[in-house]
């Protein structure tokens, strides 16, 4: 018997998700150690171990596929412990990080601070020289100015990185490349990086944010990786680790080592991942909405016709502007803990503030007073008392009635019924908002998508989610509390290779762009000969960022030929105008314009597809576990209480019922129907 | 009430539902889920518009800049639901569906209209306010506006900001309430117009034109969408109960603030028919009982014959803004919470109306800054927590229209506003200055451009743009420091445009607060000597030579040396001020080593004492 494992870091629990040969999975928590993750993550692998009756040595021999999500740089950052980084930029535009890109949220709110730089004023220095639009030097690089500059860094005793990052390096970057071998010169224990490498891409404050972040991450991630890799090769793991990356895919930590800025909020990344491949498996469907709600806060990814959008918008704690082309997964602040509020105009609010896990809901009695969803959820009887995280853990519902007639019944003067209805539909809209935003954003009518989720609470929303988007079909997993370690297990190996080079249709320049990507194929073909990839199991694909000329923001649109010749180009062109038409509702007949070339290189994972097995089907209708009175169409009904544990391939369950699991509880409203698939999963027509 | 807590532990989970009747009873007749859900909808619907527009926009003005607005007002043009935009545009909407009301008998399902006059109500006339009907079964019911910043109105100068035309007719067009659609068609002939008088009319005019058009019909969509799911009298419901919740939201916030009446001026530079500059006088009245705020703004000099005149929709948008700015942000900017605010204006003055054929092409950036200064400032006379310092105001060359040839393309022509501000944000109790604040009327709300990007898109060179030194208002909570752009053409001449402010008059502090560094505009020429340019000009720039703006620094809150010393330090670390600034206004004397800079506690405690500021 060999074991595929995935593992997630977070901040209370290391989870560890394993499947083995035949498909069996299982999932393992410990509480997370922090100060010394690889522990926490040994102690739920040995859980692991001892349950398939082997010792930890043994059963990390057999595992050939080991799968990590690591948290060490999105903390990092969010808690201010990234190493102390030094900026070198273009003399004259010192601030580029201070001044960021504008976009204050609300216009009137001034009851806020402005986000200090990532790197301060103090640590960045102008160095003279400067490079043009087109990479023709104007003014040669000033190599004593360099040098000082360099040395006056490394002469701090704080500063344990250098970021490089000058105007137009993406296009021309001897000056920076010159600025490197400086620092290696005047101080080679520092590491260092350089933007044209970490983010070539046009826009300096986008390219200098990658790049400041990176190299403040440098040391903290590489020595994390040694560590935890040691340490498992030392109990008996031979294969190569994987780590999983924000594009969506995982790379081993050799690579990740030079751009470890791609290690950030890679977690959630998982999540259309896991959306895409188990929706194709299981319903043949490529495009999915992605929906994962914990407690404090809702992820939202989407997988448009089997391919999972980028952004380069994408922050990490709010202020900091990541800028490498990431799987777009936003995050909005609502979810169980989300606290419900009357204002003195009598109109409720659910969240932004929330309840957390500390002191938590009302009926965590914890000290939390405030109503919160979760409390809502339980008055309405969606949740169960007595079978709180599968009766683990000991809730008060008369608490939540407190709660929610002191603080939205009574102010509102409805009875505690209608109060936790209205916050159950407030914190519902929420969610459907979220999700708009990204797929507007996307240009994307989600009446044709399969809504996927996971989470603690997504089950609660999820039919009347997919009602209010007028989704067809909604997708769940049976393993709710680990839909991103799911992702893991099943994502490929991933490296994307960008460069810049303008072309524009009517003056379309051939020769520079096709070199541009020959050299992109062949470092994306060296990669997947590092990575051992199987010839059958590659695929590069190419993507361009196009606009119309004048525009500002730019659509990235698929290669649909390896090389452009003046016979194929129109090909691309009109692709440009159709995703253009499709996200904005226009196109126009004008030239495009073309930005940033970008070549993804995939190594597919066969193994582990079709990772979950649901058992033999079972001629035997599912019975229920119990009934309850829940709240459905406006009044109290008595429905069915079923228990995942019984359900097996093939079974059906229609609404009104209620399905609870250990980790998560599905409300299926009258006349929606529930069906086991046979992966084990969840299969609801809304 | 359907409660009692002793009832739990028994199966009876839901609360009695024998009580469901008192659901409708409350103040706005709709179920308070409903409310929550409809507020989310609309406000997704604008949301929806604005993204729409922003992502496939054209010029940098409303793409980068975020120089427009996306609003759904009442069929009767009272505002319902307006998008964070600018708040130069915000809450001010009303008067132009309105006015197409009035001159227009019969407005039908698939008309658009085109408003940019101030004279039909709109801003000023370089924002292009498209609004379409929205009908339901035969029924009229809202407006969908989208209001945007052009980059070009084909005027008699290559900008749409037109400091030196006396009246409208040296304006270019204005449009009062013309129909541009029809049955969702374009009027081909009003189209052909605009293409053919604008600049780049094919292009990028017709471009930014298309994303607006399709951006009002989005929100069109969405609110038939909702009327057909929810019936149109739930919807109709709902919308008076918003207006409704947004009036009783601002009279609790007005119950809250002193009973006071209070008076503020903040000066424009000199302008053209106003060499002493122009005063911006504001009395402000609040009266908590009677839960309204009265903005008189009558005391105000007669319009003058050039661009700097204000319109009705920019000096309520002043008046507005200095009273949302000191609210609970969560208050609705609707019609229900602007109606408890009287605005006093006069008629022919440079604040508040104009009188045809008043000139007003910089009513929404310049005197418009200076209101909005006036009014946020004039809060600050409650005393704290009260009020805004002021912030930089004007178009310094650091934002101007910049023209000319691109010899990369053919010498393809470049029209275009370039935004590369910084710095300017007024110090608030509590919070030193916005950094990126843009300007008064834009809040923070507006993007700056990528160096990269401009040098792409225009055939110039950037060669510095960052904060400067010692240009921070101070105070208790100091000012953003003002900024610093140089830029040149590469190979041809090229045009700038800009109308600077904060030269003669920068951004006054608040509260014993200091006063932000000033603006200013120079010409550096090929020999590298400083030639001063005048504060509103169009200047010609030669290859070799650059144009130099310079943005005031933000004023400050409060007295400079109740300042935390150790956010003086911190701020001499960051090279922000000198430490000869840091003892002389701050009173905190500092030594450097290297690059730290440390306290001198001792002497910081003597020289704070000596100086009466008594902290520490």
């Amino acid at each position: 018997m060999t074991f595929q494992l995935a593992s997630d870091i977070g901040g209370t629990f290391t989870d560890l998700f394993v499947c083995d040969e035949e498909g069996v999975t299982n999932s393992y928590k410990s509480p997370t150690t922090h100060g010394d993750l690889p522990d926490g993550l040994l102690t739920a692998i040995e859980k692991a171990a001892v349950d398939h009756g082997l010792s930890l040595e043994e059963f990390l021999q057999r595992t050939d596929r080991f799968v990590h999500g690591t948290t060490v740089s999105t903390n990092a950052i969010i808690e201010g412990e990234t190493d102390t980084t030094g900026l070198i930029v273009t003399e004259g535009f010192k601030d580029v990080l201070w001044l960021r890109d504008g976009g204050k949220e609300d216009p009137y709110d001034w009851d806020r601070d402005y986000p200090d730089p990532f790197v301060p004023r103090a640590l960045t220095v102008g160095v003279d020289e400067r490079i043009n639009a087109e990479g023709e030097c104007v003014t040669p690089l000033d190599e004593a100015e360099a040098r000082s500059a360099v040395e006056r860094l490394a002469d701090r005793d704080d500063v344990e990185a250098i970021a490089v990052s000058l105007l137009w390096a993406h296009v021309e970057p001897r000056h920076e490349r010159r600025i490197g071998e400086i620092i290696e010169d005047v101080a080679p224990k520092i590491p260092y990086s350089l933007s044209h490498e970490v983010n070539p891409v046009i826009r300096e404050y986008r390219r200098t944010s990658s790049t400041a972040i990176n190299a403040s991450l440098t040391r903290i991630a590489s020595s994390y990786l040694a560590d935890l890799e040691r340490r498992l090769n030392d109990r008996g793991f031979e294969e190569e680790l994987l780590v999983i990356t924000a594009n969506g895919g995982v790379l081993d930590p050799s690579e990740v080592r030079e751009t470890p800025i791609w290690t950030v909020d890679s977690g959630p990344t998982m999540l259309p991942v896991a959306a895409a491949e188990m929706t194709e498996a299981e319903l043949g469907r490529t495009d999915a909405i992605a929906v994962d709600m914990g407690g404090t806060s809702i992820d939202i990814g989407v997988v448009d016709d089997g391919v999972i959008p980028r952004t380069r918008d994408a922050t990490v704690g709010d202020d900091y502007l990541l800028g490498i082309e990431k799987i777009d997964v936003t995050s909005v602040g609502a979810g169980g803990g989300s606290i419900a509020w009357v204002d003195e105009g009598r109109f409720l609010h659910v969240g932004p503030q929330s309840a957390g896990s500390v002191p938590g809901p009302a009926c965590y009695q914890r000290g939390g007073t405030d109503p919160t969803v979760t409390d809502a959820a339980l008055v309405l009887g969606y949740l169960n008392e007595e079978y709180f995280l599968g009766g683990t853990m000991d809730v008060d519902r008369s608490a939540a009635r407190e709660a929610i007639r002191d603080e939205v019944a009574e102010p509102l003067d409805v009875d505690v019924g209608s109060a936790a209805h209205a916050i159950y539909a407030g914190a519902m809209q929420e969610s459907v908002n979220g999700i708009e935003e990204l797929t507007i954003e996307r240009g994307i009518d989600p009446r044709n998508y399969v809504l996927f989720g996971g989470g603690g609470t997504f089950g609660l929303f999820a039919v009347g989610i997919a009602r209010e988007m007028q989704a067809n079909s909604v997708f769940l997993p049976r393993e709710a509390g680990v839909v991103s370690s799911v992702g893991g297990i099943l994502s490929d190996v991933r490296r994307d290779f960008t460069a810049s080079q303008f072309g524009r249709s009517d003056q379309f320049d051939f020769d520079n762009v096709n070199d541009v990507l020959t050299t992109l194929r062949s470092d994306a073909e060296a990669f997947l000969d590092r990575m051992n990839v199987a010839d059958s199991n590659r695929s590069r694909t190419g993507f361009v960022s196009a606009r119309y000329p004048e525009q500002i923001w730019e659509l990235e649109v698929e290669l649909p030929v390896e090389r452009i010749t003046s016979e194929n180009l129109d090909a691309l062109v009109e692709q440009f105008h159709e995703k253009h038409k499709d996200v904005y509702g226009f196109r126009m007949e004008q030239d495009v314009e073309f930005l940033d070339w970008r070549i993804e290189a995939v190594g597919k994972v066969d193994a582990g597809k079709g990772v979950v097995s649901g058992g033999e089907p079972t001629s035997d209708p599912v019975t229920p576990h119990a009934q309850r009175n829940a709240y459905f169409d406006g009044g109290t009904v008595e429905c069915a209480v079923y228990r995942a544990s019984a359900l097996r391939h093939s079974d059906v369950i229609t609404g009104p019922a209620i399905l609870e699991a250990e980790n998560t509880t599905v409300v299926l409203p009258p006349e929606s129907e529930l069906s086991v698939t046979t992966g084990g999963n969840y299969r609801i027509t809304p | 009430m359907g409660d009692d807590a002793a009832s739990d532990g028994d199966s009876d989970v839901v609360a009695d539902k024998t009580d469901g009747d008192s659901v409708e009873d409350n103040d706005y007749g709709i179920e308070p889920y409903l409310m929550t859900v409809l507020s989310k909808k609309f406000e997704m619907a604008t949301r929806d518009m604005t993204q729409s527009l922003l992502r496939s926009a054209r010029s940098g003005v409303i793409s980068v800049a975020r120089d427009f607005s996306s609003a759904i007002t009442l069929f009767d043009g009272r505002q319902f639901m307006i998008d964070e935009g600018l708040p130069v545009h915000l809450v001010n909407v009303h008067f132009v569906p309105r006015r197409t009301r009035e001159l227009h008998d019969e407005i039908r399902p698939g008309d658009c209209f085109l408003t940019n006059s101030p004279y039909a109500g709109n801003t000023h006339h370089a924002d292009y306010t498209l609004h379409a009907p929205v009908f339901y079964d035969d029924e009229p019911l809202f407006w969908v506006v989208s209001r945007a910043h052009q980059a070009d109105i084909g005027a008699n100068e290559p900008s749409t900001y037109l400091p030196d035309a006396e009246n409208v007719y040296q304006e270019a067009m204005h449009f009062p309430s013309v129909k541009v659609q029809e049955d969702y068609e374009d009027r081909e002939d009003i189209v052909r117009m605009c293409k053919l008088n604008i600049r780049a009319g094919d292009t990028q005019w017709y471009g930014d034109y298309r994303a607006q058009i399709a951006s009002i019909r989005t929100g069109e969509e969405r609110i038939r969408d909702l009327c057909d799911r929810y019936g149109p009298e739930m919807i109709k419901q709902f919308s008076r109960a918003w207006l409704q919740y947004g009036e009783s939201m601002m009279r609790d916030e007005i119950g809250t603030l002193p009973d006071a009446t209070v008076e503020h001026v903040s000066r424009h530079d000199p302008v053209p028919g106003a060499e002493e500059g122009i005063p911006v006088r504001v009395k402000l009245s609040i009266d908590p009982d009677e839960e309204r705020i009265i903005v008189d703004l009558t005391d105000s000099m007669a319009n003058v014959p050039a661009g700097f005149n204000l319109t009705e929709a920019t000096t309520v948008a002043g008046a507005y803004a200095g009273v949302f700015n000191n609210v609970d942000s969560n208050t609705p900017r609707n019609h229900g919470s602007i109606d408890r605010i009287s605005v006093k204006m006069s008629k022919g003055t440079v604040v508040g109306e104009p009188e045809y054929p008043a000139a007003t092409a910089t009513s929404t950036t310049n005197v418009s800054g200076v209101l909005f200064n006036a009014v946020q400032a004039a809060f600050s006379e409650l005393g704290e927590p009260y009020g805004l310092a002021e912030g930089c105001t004007g178009i310094p060359p650091n934002a101007a229209v910049i023209s000319g040839t691109d010899f990369r393309h053919d010498d393809e022509p470049y029209v275009n506003q370039i935004i590369l501000r910084g710095g300017g944000g007024p110090g608030v109790y509590g919070h030193d200055g916005w950094v990126m604040y843009g300007l008064p009327g834009a809040a923070g709300v507006m993007h700056r451009d990528s160096v990269e990007i401009d040098e792409r898109k225009f055939p110039i060179l950037i060669e510095r743009n960052e904060t400067l030194q010692d240009t921070e208002g101070a105070g208790r909570f100091r000012g953003a420091p003002g900024s610093v752009c140089e830029y040149g053409p590469r190979n041809d001449p090229m045009t700038a445009a800009y109308i600077a402010d904060g030269i003669e008059y920068p951004p006054q502090g608040v509260q014993g607060g200091g006063e932000g560094g000033s603006a200013g505009a120079m010409k550096v020429t090929a020999d590298g000597d400083e030639v001063k340019l005048p504060g509103t000009s169009v200047v010609e720039i030669e290859p070799g030579e650059r144009i130099r703006g310079i943005i005031s620094g933000g004023g400050g809150y409060g007295d400079p040396l109740e300042r935390n010393p150790e956010a003086v330090r911190k701020d001499a670390e960051e090279g922000l001020i000198s430490l000869e600034r840091a003892q002389t206004v701050y009173g905190v004397v500092l030594s450097k080593q290297g690059d730290v800079v440390e306290i001198d506690w001792e002497a910081t405690r003597r020289s704070r004492n000596g100086d009466g500021g008594g902290v520490q």
